[in-house]
């Protein structure tokens, strides 16, 4: 008779379970991610958590600060508008899980300097955003073990961090130069790659350029190292999400351009109140002042491009407030805008 | 049916019975036979329709996140370098190389099939009948499993038959002996009252090896399958020396640790206050903190103490003008034997040495067994083992050249090394697991009673023989399942590798699944990995249980 119960109590298990699965009709434009991201009140942004300039936390607010963490914010207000107390959670993750983080649907955004690469594209079930940040991949060395490019280190053994892209690179640039595989001494994180690096077990650490001067300024003695002039690799970094979802994707691709686009037409958070009154039909449109009602389309506020600028601050104000303090200027680099001679180039607003 | 009484007191014949579902007397309805049928039939359909529902979701999930179960993707480019064991850019050449894949195979079930009909002839020799119908099922077995008709064909065709003939031949031979199996298994079954288990045991062994060896006729096709998965930097082949990897580690410290866990079991037990107490602080730091914390403590220690590779720790040179050892922060350096052309003769005497001691040793122990004369098997075995192996020595001229460390512009070249990676895991996990061990060696010891000790004493047995030969051979048989349990351990503690960068089999699934994104295939390829390694050891473990148990009937 225990077993008739049993039985009963799964089949009704399993009705009910059924029934709760079924997908109930929405209307408005949507998708899964971003519907459960409304139905959660909150966005999951999985970041780095331990790299400076990008996602650490600051030892003194315990506020996770960084170019990634604020591109985070950036899409929250996006769709939350100003307010996001409370409606972001930013997810550390080391690069080993990132990938299946998001997969699993743990996090709904991954802004974890992760470079995009075909394969990623092509086989991980996600799509990019727009980069955020041009990288690309460098080797940090000692002065006194005199080399002076890859070329002189016939040899060598390198500290990378394990699960990202700059070990297949070391592995292929030191395969190209010398024919056969180099040392790798592979550890969880870049505090690991300085551990190992000052104990002498690599005489090499190799990692995108923006991470080695972040390991660099925190060594024990940052001016007996350098970054050699060698770029390995083209590491364009940028946001990461589930390709399910094209409303969730354009939420996110323009709320990035939004950054981009207000610096291009001089719009910043200081002087935001003053060109809420411009004449200029630009200005008007991308702060949502116009008829487009570009949010509608995208189940957003109108006003998320003025939101976002208000609350966070357009591209050349995050880059200032973050990426500067580590020592990688803007100037002159791929990340300036396109108008100052870089690779930042919003798409039209219109 | 008429059942004709002979007036003997055997029992009905079996077909007498009916099946009967119903009580009589009872409605269906309320009959308890009924309802459990009814009952029964119930949860099995409720049980494969949640199982159907939970798989399927299962599936589909996996889907819509991309996600796959397709095991192709081992065969998918590995493009990192992995310096620890057996590495990507050496050639695996025994495993490209066709016939030794299936010599390999051929000598490993040539010697299980060897195995088998000593055993056999061993147990026949004690009496038990059931193990020569075991043998007599096993043998026509593992010959259908792994031979084929044309195999067969081929060889007859070597006694002067047409092909076409010999191929029919082969045919019938080939499935008579499935029908000798099967008739011969038959027979071994209902002779199950006798002790089978160790031949059942020995009997899948030997079916899993055969099935997974390649048969004959086909070994060429798998071999050359084998060279595809391992040519250049698949996934497969990272996966393959991670699992190699993890292996070794997981062997060398079994060993180590049980060696120190005897050791220092015994030390709980002395008189010697001072080895007491060395042994109990031993045992209660190891136990009582966590592997992790000790791995990373042992890494780092390593790491900061010793000097980087230009600063290296030479071998003084008395010792010699080349170096004998080499030590820095990378790893230990040692000179390695390289095998010269001529090694066969060297290994040949090295085998035929060990064999003739192996024998002379059984044969000089059964004599002092049958007349009481002291067995001497130093002088009568190991003598002429040794004789054997200089003879195959000086045969094969320089058998080794010796390769010794040296110095680098920046790295130790030459000898073989141990890294620290994995010299810290090593020494990680052999003294956690020996802690252990050790309380389960002392607990086995206390376990023997005391008075059979004072007996052996009061015999004039002196301490060690008392240890040997009385107290140790007893608590064996404690101490082994437990023993068991704690290899089981060290197995699955060894993937915490990750933290002293040891690369190891869940390592490389991690660098696998970053590159390709297909998590599921290569967590289930670890689970496997693990599982097989787990039930290996419990496999032996329980093989050694029931050599060292007592035998009541």
């Amino acid at each position: 008779m225990k077993r008739v119960r049993i039985a009963a109590l799964l089949l009704v298990m399993v009705l009910i379970a059924s029934l709760s699965m079924t997908v109930l009709a929405q209307d408005g434009p949507g998708g899964p991610v971003i519907d459960a991201i409304k139905a959660r009140g909150a966005l999951n942004c999985g970041v780095s958590g331990g790299l400076p300039g990008f996602s650490a936390q600051n030892s003194d607010t315990g506020e996770m600060e960084g170019l990634d963490a604020d591109f985070c914010r950036v899409v929250a207000v996006a769709i939350f508008g100003q307010d996001i107390e409370g409606k972001l959670n930013l997810i550390p993750l080391t690069a080993d899980v990132r990938f299946t983080a998001l997969q699993a649907g743990e996090i709904d955004l991954l802004m974890r300097n992760t470079t995009w690469t075909l394969t990623r594209d092509i086989t991980l079930g996600s799509h990019f955003g727009p980069t955020t940040f041009y990288d690309g991949q460098g080797i940090l060395v000692r002065i006194a073990d005199g080399f002076n490019s890859l070329a002189d280190m016939e040899g060598a053994t390198f500290c990378s961090t394990s699960g990202t892209t700059t070990e297949k690179n070391i592995t292929d640039s030191y395969r190209a130069a010398f024919g056969v595989d180099p040392a790798l001494v592979l550890a969880a994180g870049p505090s690991e790659n300085l551990a190992d690096f000052e104990a002498g077990r690599c005489d090499a650490i190799t990692s995108d350029k923006s991470q080695l001067a972040g390991i660099r300024s925190v060594a024990t003695d940052p001016s007996a190292l350098t970054v050699l002039p060698d770029t390995l690799s083209k590491e364009p970094l940028g946001p990461m999400y589930l390709s399910n979802d094209p409303v969730f994707a354009d939420i996110v691709n323009w709320a990035v351009y939004a950054t981009l686009q207000a610096e291009e037409l001089g719009i910043s958070s200081e002087n935001l109140a003053d060109m809420m009154s411009s004449d200029d039909i630009n200005v008007q449109r991308l702060l949502g002042l116009t008829a487009d009602n570009f949010g509608d389309a995208l189940g957003i506020p109108n006003t998320f491009a003025a939101d976002i600028i208000a609350a966070v601050g357009n591209y050349g104000e995050i880059y200032e407030r973050n990426v500067e303090p580590i020592g990688v200027p803007r100037d002159g680099s791929a990340n300036a805008l396109w108008t100052a001679g870089g690779l930042m180039y919003p798409p039209a607003w219109r | 049916m008429t059942v004709i009484d002979r007036g003997d007191s055997r029992p009905p014949p079996i077909t007498e019975r009916k099946l009967n579902i119903s009580t009589p007397g009872i409605p269906w309805y309320r009959d308890i036979k009924v309802i459990r049928i009814v009952a029964q039939l119930t949860f099995a359909i409720a049980a494969l329709a949640a199982g159907t529902y939970l798989v399927g979701g299962l599936v589909s999930n996996l889907r819509a996140s991309n996600l796959s179960l397709d095991f192709n993707i081992y065969r998918g480019p590995f493009n990192v370098a992995i310096n620890e064991g057996p590495s990507l850019t050496e050639e695996w050449t025994w495993l490209r190389e066709t016939g030794s894949i299936i010599t390999a195979t051929w000598i490993v079930w040539g010697a299980l099939i060897a195995a088998l009909l000593y055993f056999g002839w061993q147990q026949y020799r004690a009496g038990r009948l059931g193990i020569l119908y075991v043998t007599a099922a096993a043998v026509p077995l593992v010959a259908f499993l792994k031979l084929s008709p044309e195999s067969i064909g081929t060889w007859v065709t070597g006694l002067g038959l047409a092909p076409e003939n010999a191929v029919i031949v082969g045919g019938v031979a080939w499935v008579s002996l499935l029908v000798l199996a099967v008739v011969a298994g038959y027979y071994a079954y209902s002779q199950h009252k006798l002790d089978l288990r160790p031949a059942v045991n020995l009997l899948v062994l030997l079916v899993v090896i055969t099935l997974l060896s390649p048969p004959d006729t086909v070994g060429a096709q798998i071999a050359q399958t084998l060279q595809d998965l391992f040519r250049g930097g698949t996934i497969a082949r990272a996966f393959a020396t991670g699992v190699v990897n993890t292996l070794v580690v997981v062997v060398v410290s079994l060993i180590a640790c049980t060696l120190l866990g005897i050791f220092v079991g015994v030390g709980l037990l002395s008189n010697n206050f001072l080895v007491r107490s060395l042994s109990a602080v031993y045992v209660e730091i190891f136990r009582n903190t966590p592997l992790l914390i000790q791995l990373l403590f042992i890494y780092r220690t390593f790491t900061l103490l010793l000097p980087a590779p230009r600063q290296s720790i030479f071998s003084p040179e008395w010792l010699g003008e080349n170096s004998v050892y080499i030590l820095n922060a990378r790893g230990f350096y040692f000179p390695a034997l390289i095998p010269t052309e001529s090694v066969t003769w060297f290994w040949v005497g090295l085998i035929a040495g060990v064999i003739a001691f192996i024998a002379l040793r059984h044969w000089r122990t059964q004599l002092q067994e049958r007349t009481g004369q002291p067995a001497q098997t130093l002088r009568y075995a190991l003598l002429p083992a040794l004789l054997l192996l200089a003879a195959g020595y000086l045969l094969s001229g320089t058998p080794f050249t010796v390769d010794y460390p040296a110095l680098d512009r920046l790295n130790v070249v030459g000898g073989m090394n141990f890294s620290i990676a994995f010299v810290s895991l090593f020494i990680g996990l052999t003294l956690y697991t020996a802690a252990f061990v050790a309380d389960i060696v002392r607990a086995g010891i206390q376990a023997v009673p005391y008075g059979q000790i004072e007996a052996a004493r009061a015999q004039g047995f002196s301490r060690g023989q008392v240890l040997n030969l009385i107290v140790l051979p007893q608590a064996l048989r404690l101490i082994v399942p437990p023993l068991g349990n704690q290899y089981v351990n060290l197995s699955k503690n060894s993937s915490l590798a990750v933290a002293v960068t040891y690369v190891d089999v869940y390592r490389v699934a991690a660098l696998a699944n970053n590159e390709s994104g297909q998590a599921v295939p290569f967590f289930v390829g670890l689970m496997l990995v693990y599982l097989a390694i787990s039930l290996l050891l419990s496999l032996i473990m329980n093989s050694v249980n029931n050599l060292t148990r007592v035998r009541t009937r």
